[in-house]
């Protein structure tokens, strides 16, 4: 008989080396173009995500609930998210050089996730809801969009530094055209934009059920702040000049608030989105 | 019989000696024709800056009468046998797949010469002088010069001023096409420089000149649209790429033209490549935002940053091109009669082998061993009067190696990834 909870356990301990392995394969696929490293990366990845889902599906089994509920699963099921987006956009240009810099935060976030775990079955009976659920997964989604968002708001810093000082080294070769980083910035906001309001809207819904009207706590303040950043930004750009540097600034800055909601005010602000002790 | 190789290039031959002896599709297919009798098979590969000719000789003596068909009576007194290099059988094979990978070619890594050498087998078709050995030959060329392309970095980079900053408006737009283009000014470099960024589709197509009739005959040749100077401040609204290369002693954009123009733009990059001395546009422009200018300086930086790049591929290109001599001289080396023999018993033995394994639970004891006897029996007599005849084929003789090659064919005693290797695409 398969021991569940150590299956469990041990899946956690491989995510962080696959996605890893991974990583590296794409740091080196951006150093040297390497042709063995190019083949082996889709595989990697996929062979990582299945992983991910492996352990998603066994732990919603075994202890009964979908494991996004501290911070650090949240992170997990962002990185694991940010990953899948990846690889659909990976298909999609043909180039696999904007994947360190993706699979670095995937990483980031999967060690946090395996390094804090929380495997029990304590869940609050108010978090056992459909309205919930779909709270919390748009909210993972809309963080993943934009978690990608920031990246290649990022990126188009770089690429735009590097062009402008004209140093044409390794990032100017392998990193796409500026007009590619800010389009994939702007889509990725978008989506986030979308579930991120999709989440305010399931969120407010299931508080009106549960509590009888709508909490207001510093997360939730946090969370429409950052409505408002991306929902200025991506309008911004239709009406005025709010393109290139302007919108990469202003999905890192979207990006770091969500960061600091997602630690500092949830670790020292918060009581109402804190649900479990 | 030999594959032989006999030709000049950049290296070994000055331009005038290269003009006389650069042929034309109908030259070359008629001078294919002509050289027919001695040389059953053959490849005349003819680019400005290469003539060369890849036969397959039945008779090595016939190679001094080529020669002088092919080149001395081309030269004309001014030419001499040490403008030209021969190769021999695999070296042959070595030559034409460097060639192909673009590790001969004067600007290292360069991808017209794959179209020539695709064009030169199109001309031996023509010619009908290509059998077996040449069509793997000139297949496995470009396919070799495609991989060397995608797996290694021998082909990226711009190598020239013009090309860089097309790079360069590539690396900042992605796409040309529909971006609007201005020329300043009607210099040679100026021109050359649009012309690669029309080829990608850039329009509209402004030129300014203080000369109008420099600029009105330019935009008749490139197929553009002439302003008048005093609209070149406009002109920054409607464009995304400007190139200048006039003769002006002083910078002719300064930034407070171009920041008014950006206000303008609402913040859409603005990529302005100079090619002028002294510069036409102003360093100080570097300062705006969205706003990307290269002198000719930073243009001439990525050039020398891909060249060097495409130098440290050499090896790795290298390393490819014996791996693939090697995978074709195999091929070739069992296009001999023993060869073919031996693989074809081997086909059939091991359909024998195959079928008795799959039939033995039929079979008990003794029957078992008497069924093995009599298929190897039937096999080997079954075989015998196509050894016989395979064993008649005399080696090194073309209409022998087409006999030989059709057997392997029909009978696919190929490994399966030897007959995937080829590219399909000549």
């Amino acid at each position: 008989m398969i021991d569940v909870g150590l299956f469990i356990r041990v899946i956690l301990l491989f995510l962080p080396v696959l996605y890893g392995v991974t990583l590296f394969d794409y740091i080196l696929i951006f150093t040297t173009n390497d042709a063995r490293a190019r083949r082996l990366a889709r595989p990697l990845l996929l062979s990582a995500l299945i992983a991910n889902v492996v352990y998603f599906l066994a732990f919603t089994f075994y202890f009964e609930h979908l494991p996004f509920v501290n911070v650090f699963q949240v992170l997990g099921a962002i990185g694991f998210s940010i990953a899948a987006i990846y690889l659909w956009v990976e298909s999609r240009a043909r180039s696999p050089h904007t994947g360190p810099f993706i699979l670095a935060l995937v990483l980031v976030f999967q060690v946090l996730n395996t390094v804090f775990p929380k495997l029990d079955r304590e869940v609050p009976q108010i978090l056992r809801s459909t309205v919930f659920n779909l709270h919390v997964s748009a909210a993972i989604l809309g963080y993943s969009s934009f978690a990608v968002a920031a990246v290649y708001g990022l990126l188009y810093l770089l690429q735009y530094r590097v062009i402008r000082t004209k140093r044409f080294g390794l990032v100017f070769q392998r990193l796409p055209s500026l007009d590619i980083l800010d389009r994939m910035n702007l889509v990725a906001a978008s989506t986030g934009f979308v579930f991120l309001s999709i989440a305010i809207v399931a969120g407010v819904w299931w508080s009106h059920v549960v509590f009888g009207g709508v909490q207001v706590d510093p997360k939730v303040l946090v969370a429409v702040l950052t409505w408002v950043i991306y929902g200025l930004s991506i309008f911004g750009r239709q009406f005025v000049s709010w393109r290139g540097p302007r919108m990469a600034y202003s999905s890192l800055f979207g990006f770091l608030v969500i960061l600091f909601s997602l630690f500092a005010v949830n670790f020292f602000m918060t009581k109402f989105h804190v649900f479990v002790s | 019989m030999g594959l032989v190789l006999v030709g000049l290039n950049h290296e070994t031959a000055p331009l005038p000696v290269r003009e006389r002896v650069a042929y034309s599709r109908d030259e070359a297919v008629s001078i294919l024709q002509e050289i027919k009798a001695w040389v059953p098979q053959a490849l005349l590969l003819s680019t400005c800056n290469r003539t060369e000719l890849y036969a397959l000789l039945a008779d090595p003596s016939d190679l001094s009468r080529v020669k002088e068909r092919l080149f001395f009576r081309k030269f004309q007194g001014n030419g001499s046998d040490s403008y030209l290099y021969e190769r021999m059988n695999a070296d042959v094979v070595r030559h034409l797949f460097r060639v192909a990978c673009g590790l001969d070619s004067m600007v290292l890594g360069e991808q017209e010469i794959l179209g020539q050498v695709k064009h030169a087998y199109e001309i031996s078709r023509q010619a009908e002088m290509v059998g077996t050995l040449f069509h793997r030959l000139a297949e496995q060329a470009v396919h070799v010069g495609k991989r060397a392309r995608t797996e290694t970095e021998i082909g990226l980079g711009p190598v020239s001023v013009a090309f860089a900053a097309v790079e360069l408006a590539e690396k900042v737009f992605q796409r040309l096409e529909g971006r609007g283009v201005l020329l300043v000014g009607a210099g040679e470099n100026g021109a050359l420089c649009a012309q690669h960024l029309l080829a990608r589709k850039a329009y509209p197509f402004l030129i300014a000149n203080r000369t109008l009739e420099r600029a009105e005959a330019l935009a008749r040749d490139l197929g553009g649209e002439t302003i008048a100077w005093e609209d070149l401040d406009a002109a920054l609204t409607r464009v995304d790429i400007v190139v200048a290369t006039t003769g002006a002693p002083h910078s002719i954009i300064q930034p407070e033209i171009v920041r008014d123009a950006m206000r303008k733009r609402e913040g859409k990059p603005l990529f302005l490549v100079d090619l002028a001395v002294p510069r036409d546009i102003d360093p100080e422009v570097d300062r705006i935002q969205s706003v990307f200018r290269f002198d000719l300086d930073a243009l001439k930086g990525v050039v020398e940053t891909s060249v060097t790049r495409r130098r440290k591929e050499v090896p790795a290109v290298e390393h490819l091109v014996t791996d693939e001599v090697e995978g074709f001289m195999r091929w070739w080396d069992g296009l001999a009669s023993g060869p073919v023999i031996r693989d074809l018993h081997h086909a059939f033995e091991s359909v024998r082998v195959h079928e008795l394994e799959k039939n033995l639970k039929r079979f008990k004891g003794d029957d078992r061993e008497q069924l093995d006897v009599f298929t190897r029996n039937l096999v080997r007599k079954l075989l015998m009067s196509a050894s016989l005849e395979l064993k008649e084929q005399k080696d090194g003789d073309p209409a022998a190696m087409e006999r030989l090659a059709a057997v392997r064919r029909i009978f696919r005693l190929d490994a399966e990834d030897d007959q995937d290797e080829g590219d399909s695409s000549l």
